[in-house]
């Protein structure tokens, strides 16, 4: 009986649970007219690449500490690319996790704007 | 009234799980040896649990690898740059059921679970029933990132039901049923409730080796993510088994594990790991 009560309390703990999406716990930004390196990228690249892309890191081959390097790395590596892709495919990025959607598409629209320091 | 208890009992017993258990505790005289033992060694056929449940007062030590995709060859060394650990502890509780805790790397996911046999291979019962629980926390999520995220959005649950018979000495088979949740989702890729069903097995090459196979079919699957297909060989040595594989989900935790799998084995995109147990 110890054993029955056991079984049923673990499987109720399983079940009974509602979700949300990555969207629903982001947070909505207002739109910013022209993405600057310094003012808006900077912050999303320090927070999400240094700890590996710096010159003592892991990454210390491609390092993104500033304009330059980061202009380089979504001109001539696929910068882009990598952090569009979803978790689990081969050579995302950040290793750790995708970004939040509204942080990938401020640096797609900085891409667009051309790269404004 | 003594015929009226007689099918009371009865009918308990036939909606009841663990009926023949319980016949059997009762029934001390029977124990000895009418059970199926060890229908796997490892605690996990190749990457899913088998239907082995720690015994009582065992203490494991886990230690797990997945390495990165072997696709590239060389220049990451066949995935070893880019490895991806478990670590992680085992006690069993009493005879039949065992708790466990672990950490995994990637998207460095805490672990619980629960592991307790409902019924064993024995002359009255053909196969050997597990339950499996987990509660995956994900904490790599950040509250800068996600400003809006609670507590419970980091949640994953697995549920699971093992079955496995132990044909012969040389061969044993298992079916899986799986049900993950997912409190959080990517509604791009995956479905926050998802059923799998699979089967897996184990084929003794030798005294210490054998060889495992194991595959699931996720029915509630978008296209983005494959279905877990490995292989592993067990290498037994004293106080250790050894777990080598080779898989296209490169996840450890439950969850992850079946539906998260974005290698490809056509394309030779897989991963090379290991299972290491220890037992104190």
């Amino acid at each position: 009986m110890k054993k029955i009560i056991l079984i049923g309390g673990i499987l109720l703990l399983a079940f009974g649970c509602e979700s949300s999406t990555f969207e629903e716990i982001s947070e909505e930004m207002p739109p910013i007219e022209e993405v600057h390196y310094t003012e808006h990228i900077k912050p999303v690249i320090d927070s999400h690449c240094i700890e590996c892309h710096n010159p003592a890191g892991v990454s210390s081959f491609r390092p993104l500490t500033n304009y330059i390097e980061v202009k380089t790395a979504v001109q001539e590596t696929n910068l882009l690319d990598r952090i569009q892709r979803q978790n689990g495919e081969e050579g995302q990025m950040p290793q750790t996790g995708r970004m939040p959607q509204n942080l990938i598409d401020l640096i797609l629209q900085w891409n667009e704007q051309g790269l404004l320091e | 009234m003594k015929k009226i208890y007689f099918l009371f009992f009865m009918m308990t017993a036939a909606l009841c799980f663990a009926q023949d258990d319980l016949l059997v505790e009762l029934d001390t005289v029977q124990t000895a040896d009418t059970y199926a033992t060890s229908a796997f060694k490892g605690l996990q056929v190749v990457s899913i649990q088998s239907t082995k449940v720690a015994a009582k007062k065992d203490f494991y030590m886990v230690v797990s690898h997945r390495f990165g995709t072997v696709k590239n060859g060389f220049s990451e060394f066949f995935g070893l740059d880019n490895a991806t650990t478990k670590i992680g502890f085992i006690y069993g509780l009493n005879d039949w059921l065992s708790l466990s805790a672990s950490r995994h790397t990637l998207l460095k996911v805490y672990e619980g679970a629960a592991k307790y046999r409902i019924t064993r291979q024995s002359d009255k019962f053909p196969v050997e029933l597990v339950g499996y629980n987990t509660i995956g926390i994900n904490s790599a999520l950040k509250k800068k990132d996600y400003p809006k995220i609670q507590f419970s959005d980091r949640l994953a649950y697995t549920t699971e039901l093992l079955a496995s018979r132990k044909f012969s000495d040389d061969l044993s088979l298992q079916f899986i049923s799986a049900y993950v949740h997912k409190n959080l989702y990517n509604p791009a890729i995956e479905n926050d409730n998802q059923f799998a069903m699979g089967a897996g097995g184990r084929m003794k090459l030798s005294k210490r080796l054998s060889l495992n196979l194991e595959y699931i079919y996720n029915f509630d699957k978008p296209d983005f993510y494959t279905n877990p297909l490995s292989v592993g060989l067990d290498i037994e040595t004293g106080g250790h088994v050894f777990q080598l594989l080779f898989t296209n989900s490169q996840a450890m935790t439950e969850s992850g594990y079946i539906t998260n799998a974005a290698g490809d084995w056509g394309k030779g995109d897989f991963f090379f790991g290991f299972n290491l147990y220890r037992v104190f």
